[in-house]
């Protein structure tokens, strides 16, 4: 049985992730996609992880000369001190013709001398780390597929029974599949980049369990990063099952008390009726208890955001000066759906955060990359409440009145709260309203009350008893019986 | 005077000439390489004890054959070896008295067997 403990580290945290602590030891993976996805990168991140560890490492490098490799790694900050490198690429006598040759195959040229450089590299060196860049050169090296698979199988036999942990790359084309290395492979690694980011997948793991599904992938300046698609988690953390108030009463009388710790709440209303306002009202209030909250804004500034709170007496700029409050600005298209909820989750896990808010559901699906935002936002909206972080969802409908309209990308179903905002207007003047749709965990008020903002803060009036029609977009007064 | 079984190849590649060389020497033949045709018939009157001749016909012209001729009239055994199938330069091989057509990539097991027949007859 395996324990995290006996598995390797990957040297990417987020893979190790993936793979439920990290590689299984002295196993052959395969590492496959096309060119530029990344693969030598992940290689160099197993091999350092293993020189920082006091490992024996070697890089097989039969495509790219080792000058080339160590430069780019050193472009993207890896110190290739301490790994050992066999190079097996051609040099650039071939091309000068001096080295070329067409009398004999490679394969009846070049084998013999390839496999005892290997053999005598690995016997004097021991490696546990072996990186192989690209496996898919033996295929020249073998007269058929029937002596590449054996030779292949063979050679990673010969890795793995001297000890080493074996990465090999494939190069693979419509042309030239890699599927009989696929069937060798102790486990198989995908990569593959679209024009909205790259990913990473594990499609075959033997001997341990793994994080199905793509998961988002990004190369910089340091390195591989990969972002595990969040998962809820499995166990719900215990926490407080208590009622958070707006610190408006009327707003916590239609509430019957607010929001409770650890659901989902959507404030949908059209475009300039108070979601925001309302959703920063509720973290005004947390802060007050000395909770932090944070607010992902994809559509408003952060400085538009902080004066228009100022203005309606938020003093939000206090709240993020004194680390109750965060406002980020999420700039579109940075992050793919799982990019940002690690950021959410690193928000929660290191800072703590109570409260987070996402303005909003429609700048969520547009500003992030990849697709199917609904899900992924389903999958973050239930990690942070089994944490007991109150969600808060800005949700923008399109229409100013008429036929009430809750969402319109098909949330309601990830919502335990729906508060909505409504604009009406009454005897030619416009008027804004606020009533609760849903609430999963308790009883709520079922009349719509007036809502005003003004310089003073958020004003919530008395039931509106005597207008009726403010969900068709049709209101009117209820004329009383001596009229 | 070596007892080795002499054999001379041409072929305006250097490196496939070392190859070459290489694997006759590992099977006890001694070997001379020659870059072109004018260096073989050089060779071919020089020296009487030539066994074999390896003849990569690929990237000259046509004066090749004249080679052949003379290895026709001195009666020494000639493979000729051509990068591509051809029913052209079977005809011309075998008009010029070569004993068979060897088509590149060459495979070394068979080739071998092939030299030993040849010389052993």
């Amino acid at each position: 049985m395996d324990s995290e403990n006996q598995k390797l580290s990957s040297g990417i945290k987020g893979f190790d992730e993936i793979l439920m602590g990290g590689l299984v030891p002295q196993r052959g993976y395969l590492l496959r996609g096309l060119p530029g996805t990344g693969k030598t990168a992940i290689g160099m991140h197993f091999l350092t992880e293993g020189v920082k560890n006091q490992e024996n490492v070697l890089f097989i490098n039969m495509g790219e000369p080792t000058k080339q490799i160590i430069k780019n790694a050193e472009g993207m900050g890896f110190d290739t001190q301490g790994i050992e490198f066999l190079d097996l690429s051609p040099d650039q006598e071939f091309f000068s013709n001096k080295e070329a040759y067409d009398i004999f195959s490679p394969a009846e040229v070049e084998r013999d001398s390839i496999t005892s450089q290997i053999v005598e590299k690995v016997k004097s060196l021991k490696p546990t780390r072996v990186f192989l860049d690209p496996i898919t050169q033996f295929r020249y090296l073998s007269t058929d597929e029937f002596q590449f698979r054996k030779q292949a199988l063979s050679f990673l036999r010969f890795l793995i029974d001297n000890g080493a942990t074996v990465l090999f790359t494939s190069e693979f084309s419509s042309d030239s599949p890699d599927d009989d290395l696929q069937f060798m492979g102790d486990g198989i690694i995908n990569l593959e980049f679209f024009s909205n980011g790259r990913s990473i997948s594990v499609s075959k793991f033997r001997g341990s369990g793994f994080r199905f599904g793509t998961h988002s992938m990004r190369i910089t300046k340091d390195g591989i990063k990969i972002y595990p698609r969040l998962r809820p988690l499995l166990k719900e953390v215990e926490f407080e099952q208590e009622t958070i108030s707006s610190g408006v009463p009327e707003i916590d009388e239609l509430l019957h008390g607010g929001i409770e710790r650890g659901t989902a709440t959507i404030i949908s209303g059209p475009s300039g009726v108070g979601k925001t306002t309302i959703g920063i009202q509720f973290m005004k209030e947390a802060a007050g208890r000395g909770e932090r909250s944070v607010v992902y804004t994809f559509e408003e500034s952060v400085s538009n955001l902080v004066n228009r709170c100022e203005s309606i007496n938020i003093p939000v700029q206090s709240m993020i000066n004194t680390g109750m409050l965060s406002v980020v600005q999420v700039e579109p298209l940075r992050y793919s759906p799982e990019e940002f909820a690690q950021l959410v989750r690193s928000e929660v896990d290191a800072k703590k955060a109570k409260i987070v808010m996402i303005d909003s559901t429609s700048g969520y699906s547009l500003s992030l990359r990849g697709e199917d935002p609904v899900s992924h936002l389903h999958s973050l909206s239930k990690y942070l409440t089994r944490l007991g972080v109150t969600v808060i969802l800005i949700n923008e409908v399109e229409n100013i009145s008429g036929e009430l309209k809750v969402t319109e990308i098909g949330i309601s179903y990830l919502a335990d709260n729906i508060i909505f905002l409504r604009y009406f207007e009454i005897e030619g003047e416009m008027r804004k309203s606020i009533g609760v749709l849903k609430k999963r965990l308790s009883d709520f008020e079922k009349t719509l009350r007036e809502l005003t903002i003004t310089k003073y803060g958020i004003k919530v009036g008395k039931p509106l008893k005597d207008i009726r029609g403010i969900l068709n977009g049709t209101p009117e007064r209820v004329k009383k019986e001596n009229e | 005077m070596s007892s080795k079984p002499f054999i001379v190849a041409l072929n305006r590649n250097q490196r496939n000439l070392e190859i070459l060389s290489k694997f006759l020497e590992q099977e006890g033949y001694s070997t001379l390489g020659v870059l072109n045709p004018a260096a073989l018939d050089e060779t071919v009157r020089k020296k009487d004890n030539i066994s074999l001749v390896l003849m990569d016909i690929s990237g000259f012209n046509s004066k090749v054959w004249e080679s052949c001729e003379l290895l026709r009239q001195r009666e020494i055994p000639f493979l000729v070896l051509s990068p591509h199938q051809q029913s052209a330069v079977e005809k011309h091989s075998k008009r010029h008295g070569a004993q068979g057509v060897l088509v590149k990539p060459l495979v070394v097991k068979e080739l071998l067997l092939l030299i030993k027949g040849l010389i052993e007859e």
